[in-house]
């Protein structure tokens, strides 16, 4: 029986393959401008990957902002439900699920069987999204999965740097470079930053363990780190953590393959 | 009827809000905006002018307004300013604001300043309910009167303003039936529906208003539901939303708005002015203070318990908090807000929305996944 989950994030596409419960193939590829196409593309991606075709696939389910625009799917779940699902699979005694995606970021309580019982998002602006560190990134030329490390070898201590704005942040970001600050300090201080928006966040739904963080910023090991320092706690964190979602979407098609329901 | 109900909700559309204001014009009359619904219009009324609330431009861009004020400031009023400055609103012959929110007051600093509205009157609205506070809003009510009898030339007598208390008493009980009739498992009219309507009472003569209702109640009872979702059934609660767009954005993620705590719907129509007082200033002054109340008033434990109340009788599922960006009395509110609704069992977002309809994407997102949380709920 395979069932199959395709996230359409802003940033990055996902798709998993699950064949009778168990991951069969999953990857991740860049979003592109068209939602369909890309769906189209992570999908033949998988399907290759797992030697199946189109065909095979008994159900699919559709999530992340692109979610309505993925044709060939059966139906479409929120990233919200589907982040809790694909947590609670992967590590059952979850009950806390912090997800970061380029575009948005979001607090979820779940209950033993992954249903969301309460969740949180930040509100529309980029500050405290993985778009955040992007343009931080950006405006010091260095590829994204420097910044983690980076981030942990401060020389003179974090910088003070705006965790309100991405558009800010990156204008303190060349002010403090013109000062002469060094870049680990800088990179550091964008690290404490977004953990306060994160710190926000998670006291607004409240942190029971255990705590899974999910999408990308799950690769940061300097904000995981200062997470699991806020509170104390350690967060488990999927081997891949970017398909988290995709993940929750294959589980619920599973799910409308084994009752014909499928319920978020 | 179904195109004469039609042509009621869509009363407070861009393209139609102004038609009965204009038309009243041609009449030789005067047009009196306002810009907070505690403004009294039975004042206006009872002048023989036509109270009209003000809307904000639902386009996006509102460039001329930007140069006034800033960004983080309530859009409502940077959106009614970019009205102003375009000229959408000259044919008016007053506006009268409240104190309701600080940013009103400097929406009426600055139409003071750039405005050719000939009339312009501030009401001071007080915060709570107290016998001084109705007191001093009744005073307030009678320097409005002054101020619209000097600008109409003749005094409004004591006759003019007890028809008007009447007429728009009559309003209030009509519109009364719109939200009995959101009690039903399947109610004729969705929330957005609704919304357009009690927009629209606020731009139409109330005369014409309540015979158009009048006329159509015996229809609406009957009319069958045009919804496809009668559950999950929620509360939308905001204010100065008067753009249905966004119920229907809500309403098309799947559930219905059974009922809502907004200052353009429900808080409006809540109340009768009580037509036994023998001063109808206090009558009036006791009915705009107790039946308004919004995040800037501090009767939040009285809110807290309506909003169970209709939660209650509404047969309502989960509260959305659909607070517009940089509102700080809803900012304030919250965090006793929310608290509230939880230690009563009621499920409960909050969403920020701009003034003009936005970031649906979001918006959906957002709603889908509250719906699916009540969803899960429900079913264990």
């Amino acid at each position: 029986m395979i069932a199959a989950g395709v996230d359409i994030g802003s940033m990055s596409a996902k798709a998993v393959i699950l064949d009778d419960g168990v991951i069969r193939s999953w990857t991740i590829i860049p979003t592109g401008p068209d939602s369909a196409d890309t769906a189209r593309q992570v999908m033949d991606r998988a399907l290759e990957l797992a030697g199946l075709r189109p065909g095979d696939v008994g159900c699919l389910v559709s999530t992340g902002y692109g979610r309505v625009n993925v044709p060939f799917a059966r139906r479409h779940v929120t990233e919200i439900s589907c982040h809790a699902r694909g947590a609670s699979w992967l590590f059952p005694e979850a009950r806390t699920v912090l997800d970061m995606g380029g575009q948005d970021c979001k607090a979820i309580k779940i209950d033993a069987k992954g249903k969301v019982l309460n969740f949180v998002m930040n509100d529309k602006c980029a500050a405290g999204t993985g778009r955040y560190l992007e343009r931080i990134a950006a405006a010091l030329e260095l590829p994204l999965d420097r910044i983690g490390p980076l981030s942990l070898k401060p020389v003179e201590g974090p910088a003070t740097i705006s965790s309100s704005c991405a558009v800010f942040a990156e204008g303190d970001v060349l002010r403090l470079l013109r000062q002469g600050q060094h870049v680990n300090d800088i990179l550091a201080g964008a690290s404490v930053a977004i953990t306060k928006r994160i710190r926000l966040l998670l006291d607004r739904v409240g942190v029971a363990e255990a705590l899974v963080i999910s999408g990308g910023i799950a690769k940061n090991v300097a904000v995981v780190t200062l997470v699991e320092q806020s509170f104390g706690l350690k967060a488990r964190i999927a081997p891949e953590p970017q398909i988290v979602g995709a993940l929750g979407a294959a589980l619920f098609a599973r799910d409308t393959l084994l009752t014909g329901s499928g319920h978020a | 009827m179904e195109d004469r109900l039609r042509g009621l909700i869509e009363g407070n559309a861009e393209a139609n809000r102004t038609k009965w204001a204009l038309e009243w014009k041609k009449q030789g009359k005067k047009v009196i905006g306002t810009i907070c619904l505690s403004v009294p219009e039975e004042i206006i009324y009872a002048a023989g002018m036509l109270p009209w609330r003000v809307s904000g431009t639902w386009r996006e861009n509102t460039p001329l307004a930007s140069a006034y004020r800033l960004p983080y400031t309530c859009p409502f009023c940077t959106h009614v300013l970019e009205s102003l400055l375009t000229g959408e609103l000259g044919f008016m012959d007053g506006v009268v604001f409240t104190d309701r929110d600080y940013d009103i007051v400097r929406l009426s600093d600055v139409w003071t300043e750039v405005g050719k509205t000939p009339f312009l009157h501030i009401m001071h609205l007080p915060q709570r309910d107290s016998e001084l506070a109705r007191l001093h809003l009744a005073k307030g009510i009678r320097a409005l009167m002054g101020a619209i009898e000097k600008l109409g030339g003749k005094r409004i007598t004591d006759e003019s303003l007890s028809h008007a208390i009447d007429v728009y008493n009559e309003r209030q009980a009509l519109v009364a039936n719109l939200f009995e009739m959101r009690k039903r498992e399947k109610p004729p009219l969705s929330g957005a529906e609704v919304l357009g309507i009690t927009t629209a009472a606020g731009v139409m003569p109330a005369d014409e208003f309540n015979r158009e209702l009048k006329a159509l109640l015996p229809y609406i009872e009957r009319r069958k539901p045009l919804l496809c979702n009668v559950r999950p059934r929620l509360l939308v609660s905001s204010d100065m939303l008067d753009n249905p767009a966004y119920l229907r954005v809500i309403e098309d993620a799947g559930c219905l708005v059974a009922m809502d705590d907004l200052d353009t719907g429900s808080r409006h129509f809540q109340q009768a002015v009580d037509t036994g007082h023998s001063d109808p200033a206090y009558a009036l002054a006791k009915h705009y203070i107790t039946g308004h109340g919004s995040a800037r008033t501090g009767q939040w434990d009285e809110q807290a318990q309506q909003v169970v109340q209709w939660v209650k009788d509404f047969s309502i599922d989960g509260v959305v908090d659909l607070r517009q960006a940089w509102c700080f009395p809803r900012m304030w509110r919250a965090p006793f807000f929310q608290p509230k609704l939880a230690e009563a069992g009621i499920p409960n977002i909050s969403i920020e929305r701009e003034y003009h309809l936005a970031n649906v994407g979001q918006l959906r997102t957002r709603i889908e996944a509250f719906l699916e949380m009540l969803g899960n709920t429900a079913g264990d």
